[in-house]
């Protein structure tokens, strides 16, 4: 290598380096550094063109004329000059070429390199038969080879080259036959030109070897490259068939959708719309597309669909509205919602569109906004039904009773005593309605004036229904016997209601011999079974869902008091919880009440839930209290 | 028991048969008392402001008031009485059929003294009169009469 090479070469790697660099003032040393290459390469090449003498050569270092023998000592060979044209060229023009140039000019220097590095392992003298090959270093071809290499690395658009450092399956079988096609025959070409020179078989046979393998060795290749290509073919057929298959079922959702679907570009105009669509502007679809809505829509209506498309066209996000739209001569409401579309590069490309038609669920909502406003003065009319019933009923009654009282004691001696029974009659039979409209209030009251259920022990409550019954119970010596209850999922003084009645009901409908009550609750799924038995009277099973009619009673007044209230609202309050109720007897044998109730809140169920919370919104509370004990204070 | 004589009860009730009844039930009692009566909420805002037909009536020491009245209810006689800085002290004692849980948080909300539900039976009215009458005649003490 000659010294004005090396010399060349420092710049060049210089230039390299100094490419890389982030700093501004390193990059503007590149172009001072390449320039002066490019100066010493394009005069050492002009020596060679006009056959003069610059006295350029030996400015350096004088040459050792002894090495080789040469007309003009120190000097670079041509090719040497050439191919560091190109490179300093390449640096400085990459703003100005463009990268397929640069790339052809660095591939020439590559195929210069190569050459000379090829030359010296088979001592070609090609240097003898074309002047631009004199005497190139082997050294100075490995150097050209790296920095011709090293630029085309580094250039934005790298081209074929992408496809040789690319991370792919296809980018490794392409190094790999790059360098089967380049390192065999040569390896092959130098081993028998080698055994040749040592003598060891004839030249023809050594060319005919060469030439077989190779032949061979490309048409494995070929074939190897060819079923290659076979099998991306296919690979490619079957992804064009899915993607074909694909874009079918694409089009078929699309067509087939409820509602009305369109694809606009960026510019606004319709690409892509279904029938549905047609329908919703009352055209053609043929007629609607590569038109923006200006051409398809009236106002108002094109006033909202311009205002969200220009939503989602700022914003980059999706955007819903309703949107009043009269098709067919009929107002129709609709759900519009609008999405950007984007390609590979997260840009905007178009805006998708889905229309849903939702009077219908528009004219339910309505409906059943009114239909619950509805309920809801239905439920205060009932509230005040249940006031009247409470108050101004009553009212009148004690007046009939109170004045009969008054009369019997202010006329104790002017009256006979039919006069008496007659007035005891009518007091009782008052008594009798108050009662009646304080059930018929307890009854109604199950449902306006229940609180929203919560998981509570049904041990306690039962502790407390028991213990509201203390006296009753002494006085009866009835014994109860119950284990250890669960948690429900229930208005808790309800459930205190229900045991109460229940109890109450077994203790009152008692045998001659000592009442017995044993209380259980097991696991039934989502719910608990209660269970509450007696040993009492009994009664025919025939009657078993007639008891849990409200006032309907199986004794005679005289025997038994009470309106026959009890079971109704127990039945009343265990179906508000989503549970049931209903009892197995046998005269004589005693009577086995069952109910349910759920054990957690989803239990319940969703109308029940609802009936809950409508419940739940009035406030006040439940007194509990037995229709026996209620019956006893109004005596 | 002196100031017995001085205490002065203002009944409003619009039901002339209660009206009566109660009436029977405090006669029956040892003390005397001067037991004024208003027929409806307005009558009662009238005696106690002193307007019209009721403007020679005194102050009265105890206000016993039904809810459901005509033109001006019960609750809303409460909450005038209440309001007002000259009538607030006077006790008033809601006397009704109404066995609603919301009458009853209500009005001692609006600072009624004490809630009674009349009981139907007579036999037990003559007892409620009589121990109202021993409570608020002779156990209470009555705030002192203003000028």
């Amino acid at each position: 290598m000659k010294a004005n090479t090396a010399l060349c070469f420092a710049l060049l790697g210089g230039a390299l380096v100094l490419r890389q660099s982030s700093k501004l003032a390193n990059q503007l040393w590149v172009p001072v550094l390449s320039s002066a290459l490019l100066l010493i390469a394009v005069a050492t090449l002009s020596q060679f063109v006009f056959d003069i003498d610059l006295g350029i050569d030996e400015l350096p270092f004088k040459d050792d004329m002894s090495s080789v023998s040469t007309d003009a000592p120190g000097r670079m060979s041509a090719a040497t000059a050439l191919a560091l044209s190109l490179l300093a060229l390449s640096i400085l023009q990459d703003q100005v070429w463009s990268d397929k140039l640069r790339r052809y000019m660095l591939f020439a220097v590559q195929v210069l390199g190569l050459s000379v590095f090829l030359s010296y392992p088979f001592s070609l003298a090609f240097g003898s038969s074309l002047f631009l090959f004199t005497g190139m270093a082997f050294n100075t071809s490995i150097l050209m080879i790296f920095a011709s290499l090293a630029l085309l690395i580094d250039m934005p658009d790298r081209g074929w080259m992408d496809l040789l450092i690319a991370r792919t399956p296809l980018g490794a079988s392409t190094r790999a036959l790059l360098v089967t096609v380049l390192l065999v025959p040569f390896l092959l070409g130098w081993l028998i030109y080698y055994g040749e020179d040592m003598g060891m078989y004839s030249s023809s046979l050594g060319r005919s070897t060469y030439t077989v393998t190779v032949m061979l060795l490309l048409g494995a290749i070929v074939v190897l490259n060819a079923e290659r290509l076979h099998d991306a073919g296919q690979t490619q057929r079957t992804l064009e068939r899915n993607l074909d298959a694909l874009s079918r079922q694409m089009n078929s959702l699309i067509e087939n959708s409820p509602s009305a679907i369109s694809i606009k570009d960026v510019r606004g105009r319709y690409k892509l719309v279904n029938s549905q669509f047609a329908y919703l502007a009352q055209m053609d679809r043929d007629e609607i597309i590569g038109k923006p809505a200006e051409a398809i829509f009236r106002q108002p209506l094109l006033q909202a669909v311009i205002e969200t498309d220009r939503k989602v066209f700022g914003s980059g996000e999706a955007a819903s509205r309703e949107i009043a739209a009269i098709v067919d001569g009929v107002e129709r409401i609709y759900l519009n919602v609008k999405f950007p579309l984007f390609d590979e590069k997260d840009q905007i490309l178009g805006l998708g569109g889905i229309w849903t038609d939702i009077t219908e669920q528009k004219q339910l909502q309505d409906t059943l906004r009114t239909k619950n406003t509805d309920l809801e003065r239905s439920n205060q009319e009932l509230e005040q039904f249940a006031y009247v019933a409470s108050h101004d009923l009553q009212e009148p009654l004690r007046m009939v009773s109170s004045y009969m009282q008054l009369l019997e004691s202010r006329y104790k001696d002017k009256l006979d005593d039919d006069a008496k029974e007659f007035i005891d009659f009518a007091v009782d039979g008052a008594a009798r309605m108050q009662r009646l409209i304080q059930d018929l209030l307890a009854f109604s009251r199950v449902g306006t004036r229940g609180r929203a259920p919560e998981v509570v022990s049904a041990e306690a409550a039962l502790t407390e229904a028991l213990h509201n019954l203390g006296v009753r119970i002494q006085e009866n010596g009835a014994r109860i016997e119950h284990e250890e209850l669960p948690t429900v999922f229930v208005d808790r003084n309800q459930l205190t209601q229900v045991f109460q009645n229940l109890v109450g009901n077994a203790i009152k409908f008692r045998a001659e011999r000592e009442p017995v009550i044993t209380v259980q609750a097991r696991p039934h799924g989502e719910f608990y079974e209660f269970r509450v038995q007696d040993n009492g009277i009994g009664f025919d099973p025939k009657h078993a869902d007639r008891i849990f009619i409200i006032f309907q009673r199986l004794n005679s007044r005289e025997t038994y008091e009470g309106t026959g209230i009890g079971l109704a609202i127990c039945k009343k309050i265990i179906e508000r919880h989503g549970g049931r109720i209903w009892v197995e007897s046998a005269v004589g044998e005693g009577t086995t009440f069952y109910f349910t109730l759920p054990r957690q809140p989803q239990a319940a169920g969703a109308a029940e839930a609802t009936s809950l919370e409508m419940d739940s919104q009035v406030d006040g509370k439940q007194a509990v209290e037995s229709v026996e004990e209620r019956a006893k204070r109004l005596i | 028991m002196e100031n017995a004589e001085l205490i002065d009860i203002l009944l409003v009730e619009d039901n002339p048969g209660d009206v009566r009844l109660t009436q029977e039930a405090f006669k029956d009692g040892m003390l005397r008392n001067n037991l004024h009566v208003a027929m409806d909420g307005e009558q009662a805002m009238d005696f106690l402001y002193r307007r019209g037909q009721f403007a020679e009536a005194p102050r009265p020491d105890l206000i016993l008031l039904d809810l459901n009245l005509p033109k001006m209810n019960g609750r809303e006689v409460l909450a005038a009485i209440k309001q007002d800085e000259s009538l607030k002290r006077i006790p008033v004692v809601v006397l009704t059929t109404s066995q609603d849980e919301a009458d009853i948080t209500e009005s001692y909300r609006q600072f009624a003294s004490s809630y009674i539900v009349k009981p139907v039976s007579m036999e037990k009215f003559l007892k409620v009169v009589s121990s109202f009458k021993q409570y608020w005649l002779s156990v209470v003490k009555l705030p002192p009469v203003e000028s």
